[in-house]
């Protein structure tokens, strides 16, 4: 089966970045890795990042 | 496993879609001899978390890994600027068959 965009033309498939650089655009989607070499240390690294972070809603 | 509906399948040539496919994990699985990634170390293995986001939609201001960096056993963090200046692109996301492919 192929799909098609309402006129007929090819269906608009958004860029899939490997982590976002401007925005997020929905809960949970990753914005950074953090690379340890234990995984408790990952894990506390990764929610002090979370803390850290400064974003803001957006429009 | 016998394809007796062979009547209502879609024709072979059109690939395992529909069709019965044959398993191959179940002996594995069901004796409890699967082996997974969480399961076992090997040698200077490193582990990698994703910060996730807490927003709906939000623009990234700022990311500080400094606090996180200055941990212990911290080997990377890396953020979409980090992807951004190493070119790496957009992965291949393409869910839908275009017109104009096969």
């Amino acid at each position: 089966m192929k799909l098609t965009a309402r006129d007929g033309g090819a269906v608009f498939v958004g860029p899939q970045p490997l982590l976002p650089a401007d925005r997020v655009r929905h809960v949970g989607e990753a914005v950074a890795m953090v690379v340890a070499d234990d995984v408790a240390a990952a894990l506390d690294a990764a929610e002090q990042s979370t803390s850290n972070m400064r974003n803001y809603p957006g429009h | 496993m016998p394809d007796d509906r062979a009547d209502i399948l879609p024709p072979l040539e059109s690939g395992p879609i529909g069709r019965w496919v044959r398993r191959k994990e179940d002996q594995r699985l069901l004796t409890g001899n699967g082996r997974f990634s969480d399961d076992f170390t090997l040698p200077g293995q490193a582990y990698a978390v994703m910060v996730r986001s807490p927003h709906p939609h939000a623009r990234i201001a700022r990311i500080d890994s400094s606090v996180a960096m200055a941990m212990s056993s911290m080997l990377a963090v890396f953020t979409g600027a980090d992807c951004a200046a190493d070119g790496l692109g957009p992965v291949g996301h393409d869910p839908v068959r275009r017109p104009d492919t096969t």
